[in-house]
């Protein structure tokens, strides 16, 4: 096993009762990667998420998880390795900012009552960090889409992970706040972090992942860097639409644009 | 240079944030402490009015370690009765913010996961086998709380098949519930209406008819569970996200929805057992609490004991007062203060 292997994937398939979601999944993950999980509605994206999470358990072969298999280790224990954000979350209950943040403490801190001034400034750093200083005191129910999922991203930062689980987090977000959680995903990524995360966006998987998988019916279909898995033939092949691969003048990264059918039939 | 200029000016502003920084946490501690002293004053005011209405606090507090008359009476029935409301009432505030979380439910309650049909059932049998002449005043609590263990084991065994999922367990204790409720009717319906009165004031809830033995019997009990509940806070917090979430911010869901469950099951049996079905204190109080001081377990769990003591307290002086020399089951009082009240509340809202 090499040092800096995070997630090794073996041969791994997935049912949700009957109906087979996954299968022979064979993925590598090494230190410092940001791995980008595309593919059609349905493919199996969120499923693998949840299996190198630990939520799910495989029906046949293994992840291992830092040279040990993910089944071994305590929940607690993983929360301290490992952060994840699932696709919805929500409470119908009223926390502030703060008190939200502070729960991404609990895999650290074993008092039971309260949380100690240094938890406190831990999040306050954070917020700092990720320039959020004026949602201090607010309730999280009374923020807008764009800043909760800032809020809910500062709670899984402040796990202290190595590894970063992204079920589509920009996926509601304008492009403004897109490129800013985006932009701190990258600096994350700079002070060391790995980070898998499932998106929808091909542009912006292109610009911000080191390497993308591409799912399609439940397996792996293309695996590399964006150059080599976002070509036309391997978007036309899995999504089922006509596209156009073009080079983005500054970054010089792929840049897809779908064709719409009616330009089609006129050619 | 422009950028240099920008950007120190930047650096200035994060400086004094951070300065201000603990504002907003002092403010929240300051409520904190705020909130804490109101509500305990308004216990213990609860606790003097329940203990001398009807003779001025001075007159009260001189004939406490009298021989006679007065001192009597208080010693031997109006501290056993607000101790036990105390505890009921702060229980049942506990529990449903408890269930409230975990079934991340704002109107779940501690009877959802079907306790008071059991308990029921276990009264009315009690009184149809005449237990009373058995047990004494043992009968009613001892097959209270025996029923509502009863129920609690199906849905816990039921439950476990699902991995203690909340809503499979809601689902669960509607079923317990209504078959046995439907089992005390159908005794009902067969029964000398007579017999079933003191059933039927026992279903409403009622405070006045526990012996004085008995009430210090239940101090312990009813301290103990809540004090490991009171472990939990964080946990709590944490899975009000919802069980995915919640494990991987490193909760074991299952587990802790099982401890959970079991830790208020027996308080909501033990408040079952010793007053009858009371409802509407552990609904109306958290939801009343989460409006005011937020959802931060920590402070809602201490607060909703102390809220729901008060509450129970004074419905139950309510029940002697209103209809005087005549006492109302404290179940009906609650239940209609609590239903105006919540009422009030939503009505507000939109």
């Amino acid at each position: 096993m090499n040092e800096g292997t995070i997630f090794s994937v073996c041969n791994v398939t997935f049912s949700y009762g009957r109906h087979r979601v996954l299968h022979d999944i064979n993925l590598e993950v090494k230190k410092g990667e940001v791995v980008g999980i595309i593919g059609p509605n349905g493919a199996g994206k969120s499923t693998l998420l949840k299996l190198l999470a630990g939520y799910l358990i495989p029906d046949e072969g293994s992840i291992t998880f830092l040279g040990r298999d993910l089944k071994d280790y305590d929940k607690r224990e993983l929360a301290r390795h490992m952060a994840t954000l699932p696709q919805t979350l929500d409470t119908p209950f009223s926390y502030n900012v703060e008190e939200f943040i502070i729960m991404g403490r609990y895999p650290h801190f074993h008092k039971r009552f309260l949380y100690g001034d240094e938890e406190k400034r831990f999040v306050v750093g954070i917020m700092e960090t990720m320039n959020m200083n004026t949602l201090l005191g607010r309730q999280l129910q009374t923020l807008s889409e764009g800043e909760r999922q800032k809020v809910y991203l500062a709670q899984c930062i402040a796990q202290d992970p190595g590894v970063l689980l992204l079920d589509e987090p920009v996926s509601h977000l304008d492009i403004k706040h897109q490129m800013h959680t985006l932009e701190i995903l990258e600096n994350l990524h700079n002070e060391g972090l790995t980070i898998l995360m499932v998106l929808h966006d091909l542009n912006l998987t292109s610009e911000f992942c080191s390497r993308v998988v591409l799912i399609s019916n439940g397996s792996v279909y293309a695996d590399g860097e964006p150059q080599t898995t976002l070509t036309f033939q391997n978007i036309e092949g899995v999504y089922d639409t006509v596209v156009i691969v073009k080079e983005n003048p500054l970054s010089k990264k792929p840049y897809i644009i779908p064709v719409s059918k009616k330009y089609l039939k006129k050619q | 240079m422009q950028r240099d200029e920008g950007r120190g000016t930047r650096d200035d502003k994060n400086n004094s944030d951070l300065k201000t920084h603990h504002s907003p946490l002092t403010t929240h501690h300051s409520k904190t402490v705020l909130t804490f002293v109101i509500l305990s004053c308004l216990l213990l005011a609860s606790i003097i009015l329940s203990l001398s209405y009807g003779k001025n606090v001075y007159v009260t507090f001189n004939s406490f370690f009298a021989d006679e008359g007065f001192g009597l009476v208080l010693r031997k029935i109006r501290v056993p009765r607000t101790v036990i409301a105390f505890l009921v009432g702060g229980s049942l505030g506990i529990c449903g913010v408890t269930l409230q979380s975990i079934l991340r439910n704002p109107l779940a309650e501690p009877y959802t996961l079907g306790i008071s049909g059991g308990a029921s059932l276990g009264v009315t049998l009690s009184t149809v086998l005449g237990m009373q002449n058995y047990l004494g005043m043992y009968g009613n609590p001892l097959m209270g709380f025996i029923g509502a263990m009863f129920s609690v084991f199906i849905v816990y065994v039921l439950s476990r098949r699902k991995l203690f999922d909340p809503n499979s367990m809601v689902l669960f204790g509607i079923v317990v519930s209504l078959v046995f409720s439907s089992f005390v009717f159908f005794l009902f319906s067969i029964l000398d209406p007579d017999r079933m009165q003191i059933t039927l004031m026992w279903l409403m809830g009622d405070l006045s008819s526990l012996d004085i033995s008995l009430v210090y019997a239940y101090i312990p009990m009813f301290l103990l569970p809540a004090l490991v509940l009171f472990l939990f806070v964080k946990e709590l917090d944490i899975l009000t996200l919802g069980s995915e979430k919640a494990q991987y911010l490193g909760v074991d869901p299952p587990k802790m929805y099982k401890v959970l469950f079991l830790l208020t099951s027996i308080l909501t049996g033990l408040c079952v057992s010793a007053s009858g079905i009371i409802g509407f204190v552990g609904l109306i109080v958290p939801h009343l609490l989460r409006n005011i001081i937020g959802a931060s377990h920590t402070l809602l769990l201490i607060s909703s004991y102390i809220g729901g003591a008060f509450f129970l307290i004074m419905s139950d002086v309510f029940s002697r007062y209103l209809l005087y020399p005549v006492e109302l089951p404290v179940g009906v009082v609650t239940g209609i203060l609590g239903g105006f009240i919540l009422l009030f509340l939503v009505v507000r809202k939109t």
